[in-house]
């Protein structure tokens, strides 16, 4: 009895990420834009919108199956919401979902980040292909 | 292999389902599976919004999902979206106009349709099977609405919503060329609109030309608002509950 398969084996299967915009501030091109650049690179781009919290992240994440959770975050909050988001996968049984962010974040703040689990964090202005170029290696590891 | 478990354990948790409609949605889940999933759709009520795209669907189905459920009662909606034909991939934003709804008896899900015609994906009615078979009750299902009919969607769904907007200018064209042939009834939506009276008339006057579309409802909404989906929820329940 096993389903398993890994979007690995297959490649021809779209990838699905969700991509979603935490916190209080109302900027959404940015995150726009690696969106539609992910849809161009052959992603499923599932995208939340503005003003979501982490219970709405991580819920959506397990909803829609995707193994990636790209979160964008410019308020400062992220100390607080992305380790947030990465609790509340685990406590819904998905700790297999990595999730990676991206926004003013110091370098400090990134280090400390990386140990509460997220995966990787991106600064501002980093190329869209770098970005991509990423989850395609993650993606083809697991 | 026994394949009863997947299906025996979706009531356990989100995540197996999900699973599933992955696999689904992959090509993945073999055929036994697939005649199960089959069957379970019909025990829930399965509610197809049709119509062109930024007609206002998933705006009215956020708010739908409020009025038409029941506490405790677990409610699904599922989105379509295109998939690009160059790059295979897609941009599924239906959970944008949900906002914030969000709690554990409310499962959304994105699908892609990877080339499918007719508006769905090739894997939407076994997925609604499958959310079927974990309790969820009624299911919306969101059509792609590229201006293009939507009518497969028709075969298999319980009630065909179509949306019309009177900023669109083909919106009534389009109800003319063929979404007639498949409504159960009509939602003219973006009723704050300064040309919608006229676009009621207009299509009033054409379901009066012929004798099948004289009965079917027209509902007049401002889905931004949430105003007149109460009276459309009001009508699904007393249509459907009596079954
Ligand atoms: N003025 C007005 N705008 C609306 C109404 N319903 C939806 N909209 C807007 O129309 C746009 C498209 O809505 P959406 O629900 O995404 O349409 P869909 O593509 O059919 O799912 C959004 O900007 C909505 O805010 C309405 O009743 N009145
Ligand atoms: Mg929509």
């Amino acid at each position: 009895m096993s389903l398993r398969l890994s979007y690995s084996k297959k490649r021809r299967i779209p990838p699905r990420i969700l991509v979603a915009k935490l916190g209080l501030d109302g900027h959404d091109r940015g995150i726009k834009i690696i969106a539609h650049a992910l849809r161009d690179a052959g992603y499923e781009v599932i995208y939340t919108g503005l003003f979501q919290t982490p219970e709405v992240v991580a819920q959506a994440a397990v909803e829609e199956d995707v193994r990636i959770v790209a979160v964008s975050i410019l308020s400062g909050a992220h100390k607080v919401l992305l380790p947030k988001v990465v609790k509340l996968l685990k406590k819904k049984g998905a700790r297999d979902v990595q999730v990676i962010g991206g926004g003013i974040i110091s370098a400090k703040d990134a280090e400390r980040l990386k140990k509460q689990g997220i995966a990787r964090v991106f600064g501002p202005g980093t190329p869209v292909q770098e970005i991509i170029s990423f989850l395609d290696r993650e993606l083809e590891r697991s | 292999m026994s394949l009863a478990l997947p299906l025996t354990h979706l009531k356990a948790g989100k995540r197996n389902l999900a699973r599933l409609i992955t696999y689904l949605e992959n090509g993945q889940a073999p055929r036994t599976i697939l005649s199960a999933l089959d069957a379970a759709r019909k025990k829930s009520l399965l509610i197809g919004i049709t119509g062109a795209a930024g007609a206002g669907k998933s705006t009215l189905s956020a708010h739908l999902i409020q009025h038409l459920r029941r506490p405790r009662q677990k409610i699904a909606f599922i989105g379509c979206d295109p998939s690009s034909p160059y790059s295979g991939g897609a941009f599924l934003g239906d959970r944008v106009r949900l906002g914030a709804l969000r709690d554990e008896n409310l499962f959304v899900r994105s699908m892609a349709t990877r080339g499918a015609p007719g508006g769905i994906a090739r894997a939407t009615p076994a997925a609604c099977g499958a959310l079927a078979l974990a309790g969820y009750n009624p299911i919306i299902i969101e059509s792609v609405g590229a201006g293009q009919l939507d009518v497969a969607i028709k075969r298999w769904v319980d009630l065909a919503v179509v949306v019309l907007a009177p900023d669109h200018a083909d919106s009534i064209q389009l109800a003319k060329a063929g979404l007639l042939e498949i409504a159960d009834l009509f939602v003219l939506n973006k009723m704050d609109h300064p040309h919608s009276r006229r676009a009621e008339q207009n299509l009033k006057s054409h379901l009066s030309l012929n004798r099948n579309t004289i009965e079917i409802p027209v509902f007049r909404t401002v889905a931004t608002r949430g105003s007149g989906v109460r009276e459309l929820a009001r009508w699904i329940q007393d249509r459907f509950d009596s079954q």
